[in-house]
């Protein structure tokens, strides 16, 4: 088996560039991630074993299995010192001796969250967007943590987070969109139709608020940040009389920073469903190789059905001063006749079913494989495209 | 950021390799009788193929795009076995089967013919496992490898379809330690029934599991002498491991190994492996930032008397390469008060 190495024209990287998009229904408690059924199962009221069907679970691993039997991952505590997320420094250096066992548990669940902030509120966890917030002012004013439009450190606000294994690198501008439902008519839509971070209410014709900036988005981060605080019902617009029922605390009317508000299921807002969508960013980076075959080699195998079989064959003889193998062998003629009762003229001709990819210390890190052998004869030559993900 | 750059020398890195776990219990309720289609006669997480030659077990019905594959069930039998005859059911299939598994996890002999599964994995003689069942775990499952002295496998070895009893545990005592190296799919130890110490004869052997492979071999005599049968033939006089093997689909002989599967408990084994990097900051660096809130009126923020030492806080360690491109940032969960009165050393491990 021949080695060839690799020319400058044969490696490259490529990036692929993905944007899945993701959807979410908000409704009373319950949460539907693109529109993924909650299928139940024989052993679990939902396979995945995950809080409902709006979570994505990390792995799937453990489809429709008790709580009894779960896949679960462990690690030894030793000197490499590492453990899992969910036990502390403190519990790892006290808890758990060199050698024991340090579990954690499947599966990984993750799906969007909503807070909401009363005014005057001076959250530390909004406090702490300060810095971000103020980085964007130049997409759009809205941005301004403390400006004539609002001081975001006492407004009423609401916050919805997007876990980042739901959108990747970044949330894709321009894509995500909002959807207000009061008894299952749209009463407002919002989209960043600008792509600078602006969420506007685009619609629907002649609702309350048309045109307004009603939050803005941190896209690389995975916020929302909510502050339209106007009745999506309003006397005089399309959608009134107006509505209210129960969002935070008491009888309130359809507001932005409602939105997705009974995610928990704490608040029920029974006629209130919400609708988020968006496209994320994922990069894939793909290594590209060229292997190639060229015209007059790798016209001959080590493999042991290569030569002509014969029940006789000495294969080597051994002895005290030596070891030797036959001077020469047949190769079987595989070249198929087209005359029947006649063989072929010899020609030699392999069957390539695998390319190795060696370092460059001729340690075979790779293999590809082909989905059928393909013919190699002297006048033939090919390339073979190797992609890896990396 | 800092304006100066500070080499990594020779003691400053390490490379460190975790090994990480996960426990993979595998019930009898995954592998029969919880997704059975009465209307059909069929379990819905198994999927049969037309060639005949082996089935695959999902842990829900394969159609659901959840359910994840577990393993490929199949059994064989050498051409040199008493069970080998012309008159069987698929003799060819079976047979290829056996060659194909045993040429990949014994490989071959000095005359280049296919080995045999031994017993007792010397291959210097002695007894061959030569029917056997054959339990391809999916990748999903083992990962980098079978963490060794972890796996057992129950079955039952007695009483009705209904009631089945005496249930009898296979696994691979011993094998954290000692372990077998002659195979060309890797590592891999004997099964037995008990911790007790093996038979020297070797012939206590009832299977043979390789690690990195993700394959158990159990020999087929561990049902010689019990009922053994698929449904429709499991509780009738003539069923038996023998009469299964040889007059019934190899589908039907995994479909009673299914039916009188107990338990299966292993763990698995990826390797982590992490480069360390100790970036050092001694007394008399980095004390200064050219952070542009670091000064206000050309004077330091931190600082209230002039003849102060300087100090600053230490939030992000960026490691650059030869050329000075940034390939990779490190942050600390709050920032680190460095001033000349102390030292630190952080500790960068990037997981790859």
């Amino acid at each position: 088996m021949p080695l060839y190495r690799f020319k400058s024209n044969d490696v490259f990287y490529n990036r692929v560039k993905v944007n899945p998009k993701q959807s979410f229904l908000v409704y009373s408690g319950s949460t539907v991630l693109n529109n993924f059924a909650n299928e139940s199962g024989s052993h679990t009221s939902y396979i995945q074993n995950v809080s409902g069907s709006g979570h994505v679970s990390l792995y799937e691993l453990n489809i429709d299995r008790s709580s009894d039997q779960l896949i679960y991952p462990f690690v030894y505590k030793d000197s490499n010192r590492i453990g899992f997320k969910t036990v502390g420094t403190g519990s790892f250096n006290s808890d758990f001796q060199f050698g024991d066992i340090i579990s954690s548990s499947y599966p990984l669940s993750a799906s969007i969250s909503k807070l909401l902030y009363p005014p005057n509120h001076s959250s530390g966890r909004i406090t702490a967007l300060k810095n971000t917030l103020n980085f964007y002012t130049n997409l759009s004013p809205a941005y301004q943590f403390d400006s004539s439009l609002g001081n975001k450190a006492t407004q009423k606000l609401g916050l919805l987070s997007i876990p980042s294994i739901l959108y990747g690198s970044s949330v894709k501008k321009g894509t995500v969109d909002m959807k207000f439902y009061i008894s299952g008519t749209l009463v407002g839509q919002l989209q960043d139709e600008r792509q600078n971070g602006e969420l506007i209410q685009v619609g629907p014709s002649g609702s309350s608020g048309t045109g307004s900036i009603a939050g803005v988005v941190l896209y690389n981060e995975g916020f929302l940040v909510l502050t339209g605080s106007w009745d999506l019902t309003a006397a005089g617009t399309r959608f009134a009389p107006s509505h209210s029922e129960t969002y935070s605390t008491g009888s309130e009317s359809p507001q932005w920073l409602y939105f997705a508000q009974s995610i928990s299921g704490t608040i029920t807002a029974p006629s209130s469903s919400f609708e988020l969508s968006y496209e994320g960013t994922d990069y894939v980076q793909t290594l590209t190789m060229l292997a190639h075959a060229a015209k007059g080699e790798l016209n001959h195998s080590n493999n042991p059905t290569y030569v002509k079989h014969d029940a006789n064959r000495v294969y080597y003889t051994t002895g005290t001063y030596g070891y030797g193998e036959p001077r020469s062998t047949d190769i079987k003629n595989t070249v198929s006749s087209s005359f029947s009762g006649h063989t072929a003229s010899f020609a030699k001709v392999t069957y390539i079913s695998e390319v190795g990819i060696y370092d460059e210390n001729r340690n075979l890190i790779g293999l590809a494989k082909l989905a059928k052998p393909v013919k190699k004869t002297q006048e033939r030559d090919y390339t073979f495209k190797l992609k890896l993900d990396i | 950021m800092a304006a100066t750059f500070k080499a990594l020398g020779g003691n400053d890195t390490t490379t460190t390799r975790t090994l990480l776990h996960e426990a993979i219990p595998l019930t009898g309720t995954i592998v029969s009788g919880t997704y059975f289609l009465e209307s059909s006669d069929t379990q819905t997480n198994i999927k049969r193929y037309g060639h005949g030659m082996w089935e695959s077990v999902y842990d829900y019905p394969y159609l659901s795009s959840s359910a994840n594959h577990i393993f490929d069930l199949t059994i064989g039998y050498s051409a040199q076995s008493n069970l080998s005859g012309a008159a069987n059911m698929q003799n060819a299939k079976k047979i290829n089967i056996y060659n194909q598994m045993a040429q990949v996890l014994v490989g071959f002999d000095e005359n280049g013919l296919v080995r045999r599964f031994d017993q007792d994995g010397d291959h210097s003689g002695g007894n061959k496992i030569n029917e056997a069942f054959f339990i391809n775990y999916a990748r999903l499952l083992t990962k980098d490898e079978i963490k060794k002295g972890s796996y057992n496998i129950t079955f039952y070895t007695a009483g009705t379809k209904q009631v089945p009893t005496t249930p009898v545990t296979f696994a691979d005592h011993g094998a954290a330690t000692t372990y077998k190296t002659n195979s060309p799919a890797g590592d891999y130890s004997i099964l037995y029934t008990s911790s007790a110490t093996p038979r020297a004869d070797g012939t206590s052997g009832k299977g043979l599991l390789y690690y990195q492979a993700g394959v158990a071999v159990l020999t087929s005599s561990i049902f010689l002498n019990n009922p053994f049968g698929p449904d429709n033939q499991y509780d009738k006089q003539f069923s038996s491991v023998r009469a299964c093997m040889t007059g019934s689909l190899i589908t039907s002989s995994c479909e009673a190994l299914r039916n009188l599967w107990r338990d299966n408990n292993f763990s698995n084994t990826t390797e982590l492996n992490s480069t360390v990097y100790f970036c050092r900051a001694n007394h008399n660096e980095f004390n200064y930032s050219s952070n542009p809130t670091y000064l206000s009126s050309s004077k330091l923020v931190v600082k209230n008397v002039s003849d102060d030492a300087p100090v600053s806080y230490v939030t992000t360690i960026g490691l650059y390469a030869d050329d000075n491109e940034l390939v990779a940032v490190a942050k600390v969960s709050e920032p680190l008060k460095k001033d000349p009165t102390n030292e630190l050393t952080l500790r960068v491990r990037l997981d790859y």
